[in-house]
């Protein structure tokens, strides 16, 4: 990220807060917007992104007519830290996770993740988990526990997700519950403040 | 005195009146602003690169905003708030695709029509005491 060092004249004037991006991440229908819409300050606004990706997942001899071209769209909330001196802001990623890796700017600057999880559909969150740990993007997991009810335990759920990093959190969670989502996003700190001792 | 603008704002302008409605920059017909009319005419990128959790804040008095395009007008307006907005939320409201809205606050930055801040960087994140504080706030909401 070269174009911005955090120098610029017009960044002091500007701020007050400084923003902060935090990764929502997940399969399709695992609770992403409903927990942004629980913690959000704003109703959660939807932004769209076209990429184009030669070739992704596919050789197609074709020609130009091979490029795969999707929109993306990402559902996005915010929530102010005035004494920290923070906005967070909370993207949902888009569900067309093969995209990702054509897009610098969905990682670019991202604290972390808050990985949800559907025990009913577990390996819709694969792709997630194999992004953030291939790029080593700290994350937690969050098992979203629809009506109520959760049949697992959080050390059965990271068992079945077989995470690399053992000591990944595993929290149980009803992403209509703000307590809930703020714990999740706390423990994601607790993940971020232990490896910046660490180091 | 913002929502005075933003009313000014949604009124037609002389400027350009084929893009007169920022509230409907992409139309039920398919038909959106074209890009070089959002940037006024500039085909040439930016210098100030800009991603989506930078903030943007307005910095030209509402007195100098008359000449300029309508949505630009749009744009200051909505980002005339103590802390800003984020280049993603001003294009959510503009309904305008982030690449493009990416480019036009870069061609307002370029013309020192807004400041920008941008997210906190490496050094930043990985500061204790900052991760702290932003833990520590958290925790009371």
């Amino acid at each position: 990220m070269p174009a911005f060092d955090g120098n610029d004249p017009s960044a002091a004037a500007a701020g007050q807060v400084a923003p902060v991006k935090i990764l929502i991440a997940g399969g399709f229908g695992v609770g992403k917007t409903t927990l942004v819409e629980t913690i959000s300050e704003i109703e959660p606004l939807r932004t769209e992104e076209r990429l184009t990706a030669a070739g992704v997942g596919v050789d197609d001899l074709d020609g130009i007519e091979s490029k795969a071209v999707t929109t993306v769209a990402m559902d996005f909330g915010r929530l102010t830290l005035a004494d920290a001196g923070v906005v967070l802001y909370l993207f949902g990623t888009p569900g067309q996770e093969r995209f990702w890796f054509m897009w610098d700017d969905l990682l670019a600057g991202a604290l972390g993740a808050l990985v949800l999880v559907d025990t009913r559909r577990l390996d819709r969150s694969f792709p997630a988990i194999d992004f953030f740990e291939s790029r080593g993007l700290p994350f937690v997991v969050g098992a979203n526990c629809f009506h109520g009810e959760q049949p697992y335990t959080a050390e059965e759920i990271a068992a079945a997700l077989h995470l690399r990093d053992p000591a990944t959190p595993v929290l149980l969670l009803d992403a209509r519950a703000r307590a809930d989502a703020r714990d999740a996003l706390l423990a994601l700190l607790d993940v971020l403040i232990g490896s910046a001792d660490a180091a | 005195m913002a929502d005075a603008e933003r009313r000014e704002a949604r009124t037609p302008g002389p400027v350009r009146p084929e893009a007169s409605e920022p509230d409907a920059p992409q139309r039920a017909g398919g038909r959106r602003t074209r890009l070089y009319a959002l940037t006024d005419g500039r085909t040439a990128a930016p210098q100030t690169v800009l991603t989506m959790d930078t903030t943007i804040t307005a910095a030209a008095g509402a007195e100098a905003r008359g000449g300029l395009p309508t949505e630009w007008r749009a744009v200051l307006a909505m980002c005339d708030r103590p802390g800003g907005l984020a280049v993603a939320e001003i294009a959510a409201r503009m309904r305008i695709r982030l690449t493009p809205m990416t480019l036009l606050l870069g061609e307002l930055a370029d013309r020192e029509l807004i400041h920008y801040r941008p997210p906190l960087q490496g050094a930043e994140t990985t500061n204790v005491h900052m991760l702290m504080r932003i833990r520590d706030n958290l925790a009371r909401i």
